[in-house]
């Protein structure tokens, strides 16, 4: 991490709004872990090693397209802060996506 | 915004789409939760497609079949490992806060379909083709208060076919559309029911001047649901670039909605860094691995396709290619056409009922081919039944309204309302020699060489015998009394 701007980015994407002490202290804690990754890769000889596409090496995991019971809406609905018409109601949204 | 026709100006239009089409399947991409559309919100969800902590998507097989059978049937090459990506934003109607997508792993690529415009064959590229899950659904509530979300479709199985940038006008972006629609339909991927959003696009276009080989800034036209709404949304964007262009300004690269009602598009909010999807392989979901034995059972299993199908329609019914072109552009109309014609002997007599007064039928009546009342065997018969001099054309036609409304059999109809034609010679020598007496000034007409006057008797024969009276026997007689009358 360069610097704060890019923290500003990436706390902005994640959806987090952080104190400016928390900022401070989160900007050493990545920059921190990040130059000791690097320092660790940098050191290792990949030359012989298979590029990795996915952590698992299950493959093929599918289900038949059958249908099963969905939940009731009751329940469905019933973590929800506010519901309208049985839609969970959020804060007004002026432009779609 | 008059004035400006973009096929005459010095401007040419680059245009690729990004289609996505909901599969034809009984349950969500990752849960048992139906995909019927149209169901009471939020009574089609579970813990999995609405992204409660804890749960554990399992992809549907079928789905996975089906993105394979878009791709082998767009010319496609099927990847023999392929992986799903997490597309990350935050959005209401995204439970989870990511999409479950393919990013750089899809299942195919490198396609192509090749269309047809004003006589001339193009291939349009596919780069690939890819699944992911759809979005829930926002309703904006009347107090305004609120948006409301629903998550019937969240998690409903797409896919997505993404082109080159290798159409250059909306009429060969109408092809392509109508083209790739056929395709999905034959194959069962899709049911391509566009009015319940399960054929959606979005364009990307740009312009240049015409003959530069690099790309214009371009715009993203998103959701589009008609093929109405796609053709106007191309046309007024290719103008509007052009005319900023002819301005002196630049186009702004950005992502645009369609106001349909209004006819022009207009810029969207942009939400900074929204096109940092932070894309990483979904731990939760294993790769796909496709092995020749997987391969080649849905490879014999897609059906055969609509050029395939036109190419034999064409050699085994000898139908011209525009017929069979129009035949064979909808997979219900062809099947149609088939059950029918395996029961006669004139195909092209029953390619002209589709291409006449059927489809004339259904565009009054906006009803769909399935829902044909007449069925093709009932056709074959009304098709046997002229041919072999039974009925008439005309009486046909008479015949097939009551079949529409009915139904029934034809030769039915034909014998409950004393239809048939009548072949007896005397019987219409009867009729003739009454005609001639009733129309003196006709018959001295035609002695003193008005000889087109002939045309008006045999008319008033058809009417006495209601159109039944054969043809050719009439014209026979008429001439065989009027002689008689002459001689005497
Ligand atoms: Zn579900």
């Amino acid at each position: 991490m360069k610097n704060h701007e890019e923290l500003k980015q990436l706390t902005n994407m994640a959806a987090l709004s952080l104190s400016d002490i928390e900022a401070e202290k989160l900007f050493n804690d990545i920059r921190n872990i990040s130059q000791y990754l690097a320092e660790k890769l940098s050191g290792l000889d990949t030359r012989n090693t298979e590029p990795m596409v996915h952590v698992s090496d299950i493959t093929n995991v599918f289900r038949d397209d059958n249908e099963s019971d969905p939940l009731k809406r009751e329940e469905l609905l019933s973590n929800a802060p506010e519901t309208v018409n049985g839609c969970f109601a959020v804060p007004k949204i002026i432009e779609e996506i | 915004m008059k004035g400006l026709n973009i096929r005459q100006t010095e401007y040419e239009a680059v245009i690729g789409l990004e289609v996505h089409a909901g599969l034809a399947v009984n349950t969500k991409m990752y849960c048992g939760c139906k995909t019927e559309f149209g169901a009471e919100p939020n009574t089609q969800c579970c813990p999995v497609c609405t992204g409660m902590p804890g749960a554990l998507p399992v992809l549907n097989r079928k789905a996975v079949e089906y993105a394979i059978k878009a791709g082998l049937a767009t010319n496609c090459s099927i990847i023999r490992y392929s992986r799903q990506d997490r597309k990350h934003y935050f959005y209401p109607d995204l439970p989870k806060g990511y999409q479950a997508s393919q990013h750089n792993l899809p299942l195919c690529t490198g396609g192509f379909l090749e269309i047809e415009v004003n006589m001339s064959a193009k291939k349009v590229g596919i780069r690939g083709i890819h699944i992911e899950e759809d979005a829930g659904k926002l309703i904006h509530d009347e107090s305004g208060k609120y948006s409301l979300v629903d998550y019937n479709r969240s998690g409903v199985p797409l896919i997505e076919i993404v082109t080159a940038p290798d159409l250059g006008s909306s009429e060969e972006v109408r092809a392509f559309i109508l083209k790739l629609k056929t395709i999905l339909e034959y194959t069962g991927v899709c049911d391509c029911k566009m009015q319940e959003g399960s054929l959606r696009v979005d364009i990307n276009l740009s312009v240049r001047r015409r003959g530069e080989s690099t790309f214009g800034n371009r715009t993203e036209i998103k959701n589009l649901n008609s093929v109405r709404a796609i053709v106007r949304a191309v046309e007024y964007e290719a103008k509007r670039q052009a005319e900023e262009l002819e301005k002196g300004r630049s186009v702004r690269q950005e992502t645009r909605r369609w106001d349909d009602a209004r006819g022009v598009s207009y810029p969207m909010r942009e939400k900074k860094g929204a096109d940092d999807y932070r894309f990483f392989p979904d731990p939760d979901l294993c790769p796909i691995v496709i092995d020749d034995a997987w391969l080649n059972e849905i490879k014999s299993s897609l059906p055969e396709l609509p050029d395939e199908k036109k190419k034999r329609f064409v050699l085994e019914y000898k139908l011209p290619a525009y017929d069979a072109d129009f035949i064979t552009g909808s997979k219900q109309l062809s099947d149609y056409f088939e059950e029918a014609a395996k029961r006669c002997r004139n195909h092209r007599a029953v390619c002209n009922w589709l291409m006449g007064d059927i489809s004339k039928k259904l565009n009054e009546s906006n009803i769909e081919v399935s829902d044909i009342p007449v069925s093709p065997e009932n056709l074959a018969k009304l098709v046997e039944l002229t041919d072999s001099g039974i009925i008439s054309w005309k009486i046909a036609k008479q015949v097939f309204v009551v079949m529409w409304d009915t139904n029934r059999d034809p030769a039915e109809i034909i014998e409950e309302k004393g239809l048939r034609v009548i072949n007896d010679t005397e019987e219409i020598r009867k009729v003739i020699i009454q005609v001639l007496e009733e129309n003196p000034k006709a018959v001295e007409d035609i002695r003193n060489g008005k000889e087109k006057t002939i045309g008006f008797l045999i008319g008033q024969v058809m009417r006495k015998t209601g159109g039944k009276a054969s043809p050719g026997i009439v014209n026979r007689l008429i001439f065989e009394e009027l002689e008689r009358l002459f001689h005497e």
